[in-house]
């Protein structure tokens, strides 16, 4: 097409919209190499606007580069990422508007790149435009924007501006698009999978948020019941015993769900770090504690708990905050799995510089086919002496993950039919 | 204490717990003053001068707990302090729970055997 100047909105034509050999300077056709390694190096969306940022300044007049996604199928744009010289930016991430009627529907329309040569007078014609006020607040002169396809699906705009007026030709608006065919594909799979990763963070707070909400009253019914069940309220026939007994174990169940969905929503809440503390009594810091909240499951089901671990244990070094949930995991595991009257040996000691602690409990176990997928996240057994035992399929999955943060090692053994264990060690500092 | 019984001060903003905290130690024969807040609490415990304190200290208001146990010991406070522990807080409290000035923890719910034989012990101890 023709360049007039004058004309304050120009679309490139699409024959012409595309970068065809020769057209580009060598400078351009380094950064679009670079742009491809990038890309095929799965850089992040952050990395790739900076890169492009610092090299568009360079050849040629750019005070700001933003990425838009569409989003809601094709009814609103949003601002994603946004790189500019200056401060501050009024039309920055997060920033949403409607398509319907807007200029920029006409840029999805046609699938070509548009430069306005002069937004302060854009603005006098589109009064209405709130995002062009925004951005000649601030000090944005000449605006050059193209569309990001995948597959012939347009699925966001790429934003050049500077601070002077008419800063844009064609031969820009071409090397542009040659960019944003390159970036198309990047943009999109990044940009979902931040959306993935936002979501499933939305969704564990959720359950953070829920199962908290639940804590509280369960904890106050179980209290209760206690108090009935020790006769504080008056004597209770047997029959009233039993039922309150029912009761007690299905709010018991409640409480051990609500814990390990705290557990997990907090893990996943943020990145799972073991704040490491030396000198750490692991009697009196993570069994005893941990014993305490298993202690009636134990009862519950007449099992008996032998500890082996030496009176003189070192002390080690642990996060023993953490540690304690992965000890009553397993014990609690222990104490759901095992044989009703069966036995359950706790283990630990110090050797060859690791800590290393194990909960063998007799009962059905589980094949060696089973035992690779243990430690998944909502991994369930498909056991079937073990069918009507219910549970989150996070408790070992939370237990992989602290041990994991400590540098350490946590298996699973099992003689089907006779024994489980699990055992995990944690290395020590020499 | 107050009529040769000793004087235990729970506090917890929920209700329910507090009824039942009481039932457990008045039948024990202990006297329960109570509060629902740690400014509350404070309050009480300067009137009721209690042997013996229990607080959540995950009520509400963020840090009102560990506030208040500061705060007792500010006042040169002697009668053993037990905090409560809800299931989940693992990773948010601290097992080093000597280092906030308390003498021990009971879980939420409270087991009243437990609760009992801890209060036997303490107090028998300080008297």
């Amino acid at each position: 097409m023709a360049i007039d100047p004058d004309t304050l909105v120009r679309f490139l034509d699409p024959a012409d919209a595309g970068a065809q050999p020769g057209v580009l300077s060598p400078a351009e056709t380094q950064i679009l190499e670079l742009i491809n390694r990038k890309v095929a190096a799965a850089e992040s969306l952050d990395e790739l606007l900076a890169f492009l940022f610092d090299r568009l300044r360079e050849i040629s007049p750019c005070d700001r580069v933003s990425l838009a996604f569409v989003e809601e199928n094709g009814r609103r744009l949003v601002s994603h990422r946004t790189r500019a010289t200056y401060e501050p930016l009024l039309l920055g991430n997060g920033y949403a508007a409607d398509l319907a009627g807007s200029s920029l529907e006409t840029i999805l329309h046609r699938g070509t790149p548009r430069i306005i040569s002069d937004l302060e007078r854009y603005l006098e014609q589109r009064p209405k435009s709130a995002s062009t006020r925004l951005l000649v607040r601030e000090g944005v002169r000449s605006n050059l924007t193209c569309p990001l396809a995948v597959e012939g699906r347009i699925v966001g705009l790429l934003f050049r501006s500077s601070r002077h007026a008419n800063a844009y030709q064609d031969r820009h608006a071409r090397f542009q698009t040659a960019i944003a065919e390159r970036l198309g594909q990047a943009v999109e799979k990044a940009w979902r999978i931040e959306q993935l990763t936002a979501a499933n963070k939305a969704y564990f707070e959720m359950l953070g948020f829920v199962t908290h909400e639940l804590k509280s009253p369960v904890a106050s019914m179980l209290m209760d019941a206690g108090l009935l069940m020790n006769g504080y309220l008056g004597p209770l026939e047997a029959k009233q015993r039993e039922k309150l007994a029912s009761l007690t174990r299905k709010g018991e169940y409640l409480l051990g769900l609500v814990q390990e969905y705290l557990d997990l929503a907090r893990l996943e809440g943020g990145e799972l770090k073991a704040r490491l503390r030396p000198d750490i009594d692991f009697q009196t810091s993570v069994v005893e504690p941990s014993l305490e909240l298993v202690r009636s499951q134990l009862e519950n089901k007449r099992m008996e708990l032998t500890r082996s671990i030496p009176p003189d244990l070192p002390r080690v070094t642990i996060d023993p905050d953490l540690v304690k949930i992965v000890m009553v995991n397993l014990l609690s595991n222990a104490a759901k799995y095992g044989f009703e009257g069966g036995q359950i040996l706790l283990s630990a000691l110090v050797s060859e510089g690791q800590l290393r602690v194990s909960v063998r409990n007799d009962g059905p176990g589980f094949s060696a086919s089973h035992r690779s997928g243990l430690f998944r996240k909502f991994s369930r057994l498909d056991v079937p002496a073990l069918r009507k035992e219910r549970g989150t399929g996070v408790g070992l999955y939370t237990a992989w993950r602290i041990i994991q943060a400590h540098g350490g090692r946590i298996e699973a053994k099992s003689e089907e039919g006779r024994w489980a264990e699990f055992s995990y060690s944690i290395p020590q500092p020499s | 204490m107050q009529n040769g019984k000793f004087v235990i001060l729970y506090i917890d903003d929920d209700q329910d717990f507090l009824d039942a905290v009481r039932t457990i130690l008045e039948s024990a024969g202990y006297i329960m003053v109570e509060a629902q807040s740690a400014e509350a609490g404070l309050k009480v415990y300067k009137e009721a001068k209690p042997d013996f304190v229990i607080v959540d200290l995950m009520m509400e208001e963020v840090d009102a707990g560990t506030t208040f146990v500061k705060e007792l010991r500010a006042l040169g406070n002697k009668a053993p302090i037990y905090m409560l522990s809800s299931v989940g807080d693992s990773l948010s409290t601290s097992t080093d729970y000597t280092a906030l000035g308390l003498n021990g923890v009971f879980q939420k719910p409270i087991d009243p055997n437990t609760l009992l034989s801890v209060l036997k012990a303490k107090l028998k101890k300080s008297k």
